[in-house]
């Protein structure tokens, strides 16, 4: 039981993570029916940043590390959001009226392209954090065993004050709304007086900033990384997306969660159920997942049943 | 000078030319038909106005402005709104929230959006009842309402209908077009495409008939009423 | 385009895919082909097999399929496994491999063939990345993890030029050339016949040599392009007979001028990569075996035959009842299923039939490459074959061969390109060559403009290395071109008039250049030395992808039917399904 709950709280924090990531590739799902692969890229960048800020810039801040983190934090949204508003610009909008095969292929050169520059800039090796970030922040402990790092009740606050606040600024604010009015209908949306353009814009600079400060987090966290994280971390982040229901918030969230739930109990439980090499399966969990719900529920768990010509 | 003004339309679809040499002139105040066949363009003129299509030639003159190089969303700000074909209401969006986007122009100036949204439910008390309701679960009636009344969101100074009489019953009919009137009545000038000829015509102060994207006829309505071709092809009278 | 131009005679579209064949065949014998460009031509033919496959899927029947390394990935294991396991024949196995992966693509397809197109295109990674992760932990312990499989059998075939080859081949022409004739009459088709024949069997040894199947084929095809050509002059008999006859001669005449010359010097190749051994006779019949590995030559026209096989069978496909279904569901769903086609059994058939090639195109990978591992079978590959369909032109085969070369011979090719490529030598006039060109072709609807606007790009490229005489700055100069082609079109949507501004960008840029230039100059040189292209090979691919795409989102060469279709959607029943065609974002 004990290991239960601790693993349950080693997931929700992973979970946590994933949500974050897959609120970007919702929301732009919502307003251009795009898969946005760019998007696990550019949270890798948010670990890249974040790394090339606290091990250069602000490493003269160690005694200090949050003030660092937070700095860090800042610069990340406003670099990584406006890198999405730039590949937005420059590979989407052109191809806006193009049809849904080639906004594919923009999308998947653009994360070629944003990995072979993290590569290069990375020099293609693991690269780690300052070593005890946030070493001191105290531990929550539960009961008897079962205890919270500082770390992971920090990433989980974030967390969840990032998709409260989202969820909150798309269904109350008048720009939110008009959010929710472009992912319905671009025509109709203009015939309000919404600049779509702008919204979208929008969309592309709230996504991406939120995935990259994740990333930031996640570098944390973990302490280390590669170029290739975005790859696969995004491609979960969007199966989450997906298990919620595309382009619906509160799913993404759920999906977020019931990813890293079932992979750190898989991992966990793996061997007692007789797969011995759990772990080496973990990666396969989301896609199994994915194809199950999606045969069970075609538009994921929160997903309306909408029939769409393809 | 007109409120509303085309010199010489031409819009294409493509290679197709769908609108060819459309003139026409709404003065204020009046209530302008534009009636014709399935596919004569009705919808696609109401479009070139509202800037989602360009017209490859010619020119459109709102209050005096020239509009045709204006993106579709500042139009809006000048005070010209549409209730597009279809209803175009957001199914997930509650009628309140419609009806908000329909004053997105206004900016955050809650007092008038407020005061805006008393206006259209004095208008059409059924979407008070609704407020909280999903746009997409109201009745093809209901949506008509709403998609009306957030065209007025906007306090437009030119208010154009694409076919609200579309899908309803005739007791509903009779409904919106009377209160179109009353729109009307309250200063809004109104365009009104229609292929409910009669009922368009005997509201209208004006009319126009459009055949295959070419203007064919055009006088007061109540000329148009009696004219021997109108009355044949559109009033359905042998 | 004016009428003296149009009227001119056209190439007939057979001579361009002749001399694409001839192409082809002599591809292997030219002087720049060494053993790894040959080896790489096999592999890029894979691919092409690979994007025919996938065609059908993506372009046909308008699916979204980006898990389709994994079918070929089927196929190379299966035959792996059972050439090395088994002993089998590795060529052999193809039927398997075929049924395998067009089995498992059934089997997978089945539940997820209903869901819309995005959802389709994650669930179609999701079925890869689940193939990769099973063959890297080694599933049912017969895919040897993460280092693969060594060592399948590489088939043992007659060599090329050597009995039986040559026979087959002939009859084939001969064959080919009968059928083509049918309706043309005896003299052009029994007497076309005789030519060729004559070409094949007398004009090899009047040229000086009578074992050479190369120059027999290529007389043989030679001498079937005429014959067509006669065809198509629609001349009378008399005319006909005349026409063979100079056929007849200039074949002569060539093989006793050249014909020597020509065949020392393919001689002289063979011989450089071939070590022809001593031949094993059975019967008469020559069947000396020549162990693969020693040249991919043998494998190219393998791949080849199968390349020419599979457009062949595509083109029929595409005209078919089927084919035309396909088009259909691709189009509009709706309507397929109003027309009473069974949209989920036509996907269905469309997936299978897909992987079950790749399957095929897998069996010659692990053929030739003996080493089947999961690597080679990855999303990237999966990427790689969707943008061979995609930027070609999704559902045109001249696009698949296009997009091959774009997405698997040109980085392959960058490989040997050191960076000085960028500013010696011809280098930078190529590429320049290449952007006007792409310019050129992409304004050509904006006449008089287009051609000042290439002229600007040109003097872009080459006002940084006139001014300064550092012939570095030809990197600076690509990029500024580059730069401008981007500039272009944003200033030609502010201004009506774009080109005086252009033209003071470019003054002031030459300015920058001057007082940069004469500073960094010796630096800008050493740090361009020191660039590796390869590290930046995927970047600059992602970067061509989206600029492909932004210029050409219909592919390079876009299918031909599909404006037929639209237009025929569009006509009637008034606005309902063109607004669903143009609106389907
Ligand atoms: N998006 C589009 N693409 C191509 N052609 C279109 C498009 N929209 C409309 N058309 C064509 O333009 C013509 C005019 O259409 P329009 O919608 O303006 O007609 P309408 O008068 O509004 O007809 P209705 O009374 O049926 O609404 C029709 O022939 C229609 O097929
Ligand atoms: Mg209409």
């Amino acid at each position: 039981m004990e290991t239960f709950l601790q693993q349950l709280i080693n997931g929700l924090t992973i979970g946590g993570f994933y949500a974050v990531v897959a609120l970007g590739y919702t929301m732009v799902y919502g307003v251009l029916k795009l898969i946005n692969f760019a998007h696990g890229d550019m949270f890798m960048w948010g670990t890249l940043t974040g790394w090339a800020l606290l091990t250069t810039v602000f490493a003269s801040f160690t005694d200090m590390d949050v003030i660092a983190i937070l700095a860090a934090s800042v610069v990340v949204l406003a670099f990584i959001g406006v890198m999405g508003m730039t590949i937005e610009r420059v590979a989407y909008r052109p191809l806006r009226s193009a049809g849904r095969l080639s906004p594919i292929i923009s999308a998947l050169g653009a994360a070629f392209a944003l990995q072979a520059v993290a590569r290069n800039v990375s020099d293609a090796r693991w690269r780690t954090y300052p070593e005890g970030l946030l070493a001191e922040l105290p531990n929550v402990q539960l009961t008897g065993r079962v205890s919270l790092s500082g770390l992971q009740v920090l990433m989980l606050v974030t967390c969840a004050a990032v998709m409260i606040g989202l969820y909150l600024f798309v269904q109350r604010t008048r720009v939110g709304t008009a959010m929710r009015a472009v992912s319905l209908d671009h025509d109709v949306s203009r015939l309000m007086g919404i600049n779509v353009n702008r919204i979208i814009s929008l969309v592309f600079f709230i996504g991406p900033a939120l995935g990259g400060l994740a990333g930031l987090l996640i570098g944390i966290y973990y302490g280390s990384f590669n170029f290739t994280l975005g790859w696969v971390f995004g491609l979960k982040a969007f199966i989450a997306a997906i298990l919620g229901g595309i382009g619906n918030i509160p799913g993404a969230v759920i999906g977020g969660f019931i990813l890293g739930i079932s992979e750190t109990m898989v991992v966990a439980y793996g061997p007692d159920i007789g797969l011995a090499d759990a772990s080496a399966w973990k990666d396969a969990i989301a896609y199994v997942l994915l194809i199950t719900i999606l045969i069970a529920r075609p538009t994921g768990i929160l997903g309306e049943t909408v029939a769409e010509k393809v | 000078m007109a409120l509303l003004e085309l010199h010489n339309i031409n819009t294409y679809y493509g290679n197709i030319r769908t609108l060819k040499d459309i003139s026409l002139k709404v003065e204020a105040g009046q209530v302008v038909t534009l009636i014709g066949a399935n596919g004569a363009g009705k919808t696609t003129t109401l479009r070139t106005v509202s800037g989602l299509l360009r017209p490859r030639s010619g020119e459109i003159l709102f209050d005096g402005h020239p509009i045709h190089r204006i993106p579709a969303h500042e139009i809006v700000y000048l005070g010209l709104t549409q209730a597009p074909e279809g209803r175009g209401i957001f199914p997930t969006l509650t009628v309140q929230e419609n009806l908000n986007m329909g004053a997105y122009s206004l900016g955050g100036d809650r007092g008038a959006i407020e005061a805006n949204r008393e206006r259209v439910y004095e208008l059409f008390p059924r979407l008070a009842e609704r407020k909280r309701q999903l746009g997409g679960t109201l009745s093809g009636g209901e949506q008509q309402m709403l998609s009306i009344g957030r065209a007025l969101m906007a306090r437009p100074k030119l208010l154009m209908l694409d076919e609200p009489s579309l899908g309803l019953a005739p007791l509903l009919v009779r409904a919106i077009f009377e209160t179109v009137q009353a729109i009307n009545e309250q200063g809004v000038t109104v365009l009104l495409v229609e292929q409910n000829a009669r009922a368009a015509l005997r509201l209208a102060d004006y009319g126009y008939v459009l055949e295959t994207g070419a203007i064919s006829l055009e006088g007061p309505a109540q000329e148009l009423l009696h004219n021997e071709r109108v009355r044949h092809a559109y009033l359905g009278e042998v | 385009m004016n009428e003296a131009l149009k009227r001119l005679p056209r190439p007939a579209p057979w001579m361009g895919q002749l001399a694409l064949l001839l192409f082809a065949i002599a591809l292997p014998y030219m002087g720049f082909m060494d053993r790894s460009r040959t080896s790489l031509a096999v592999f890029a033919g894979v691919y092409v097999m690979l994007g025919l496959s996938l065609n059908i899927v993506v372009g046909y029947a308008g699916l979204f399929q980006l898990g389709h390394a994994a079918f070929f990935g089927l196929g190379a294991y299966t035959a792996a496994i059972l050439s090395i396991e088994h002993n089998i024949t590795i060529l052999a196995t193809i039927p398997i491999a075929a049924l395998v992966a067009g089995g498992a693509a059934m089997l997978v397809s089945k539940p997820i063939l209903h869901l819309r197109g995005d959802y389709l295109c994650i669930v179609t990674i999701a079925f890869g990345e689940i193939f990769r992760i099973a063959v890297t932990n080694n599933a049912f312990g017969i895919t040897g993890g993460s280092n693969g499989l060594f060592g399948a059998g590489r088939p043992e075939l007659p060599l090329p030029w050597l009995s039986p080859v040559p026979e087959i081949v002939l009859v084939l022409l001969l064959i080919g050339h009968l059928l083509l004739t049918q309706r043309s009459g005896p003299v052009l088709q029994w007497g076309g016949a005789g030519v060729i024949a004559l070409a094949y069997f007398l004009l090899p040894p009047l040229a000086g040599h009578d074992q050479v199947f190369v120059i027999s084929m290529a007389m043989g095809l030679l001498a079937v392009a005429g014959v067509a050509f006669l065809r198509e002059r629609g001349l009378d008999w008399r005319g006909q007979v005349i026409g063979l006859l100079v056929i007849v001669i200039l074949f002569a005449a060539f093989g006793a001028a050249r014909g020597d010359q020509l065949a020392a010097s393919i001689d002289g190749n063979l011989d450089k990569y071939f070590n022809v051994q001593d031949p094993v006779t059975v019967l008469g019949v020559d069947v000396t075996p020549v162990a693969f590995k020693r040249d991919a030559r043998p494998y190219y026209f393998l791949v080849l035959g199968f390349i020419i096989v599979t457009i062949v069978g595509m083109r029929r496909l595409q005209n078919s009842r089927l084919g035309r279904a396909w088009l259909y569901v691709r189009e509009d769903q709706l309507a397929a299923e109003a027309m009473g086609i069974d949209t989920t059994q036509v996907k269905l058939i469309a997936f299978a039939l897909g992987s079950a090639w790749a399957g095929v195109a897998g069996v010659l990978y692990a053929s030739r490459f003996t080493v089947v591992a999961p690597e080679s079978f990855n999303f990237l590959q999966s990427v790689i074959m969707f943008c061979i369909v995609v930027l070609g032109g999704s559902g045109s085969i001249p696009g698949v061969l296009v997009g091959t070369l774009g997405m698997v011979v040109l980085p392959e090719l960058l490989r040997d390109v050191g960076p000085t490529f960028l500013y010696e030598g011809a280098g930078p006039f190529v590429i320049l060559a290449l952007i006007l060109g792409g310019h050129l072709l992409s304004a050509r609807d904006r006449g008089q403009a287009a051609v000042i606007e290439t002229g600007l790009i040109g003097a872009a490229f080459f006002v940084p290395p006139l001014l300064l005489g550092e012939p570095s700055l030809y990197v600076i100069g690509l990029l500024m071109a580059l730069a401008m082609i981007i500039v272009l079109p944003l200033l030609r949507r502010r201004t009506s008039n774009a080109l005086p501004w252009v033209a003071g960008a470019l003054a002031a840029y030459a300015l920058v250049m001057i007082v940069i230039g004469s500073q960094f100059g010796q630096d800008l040189e050493r740090e361009i030395s020191a660039f590796r292209i390869m590290d930046w090979r995927d970047g600059l691919m992602g970067v061509a992808m989206v600029v492909m795409m932004v210029l050409r989102p219909a592919g390079i060469i876009p299918e031909r039917r599909k404006g037929i279709v639209m237009s025929a959607v569009a006509e009637p029943s008034g606005a309902g399904p063109a607004v669903a065609v143009q609106q389907a974002t």
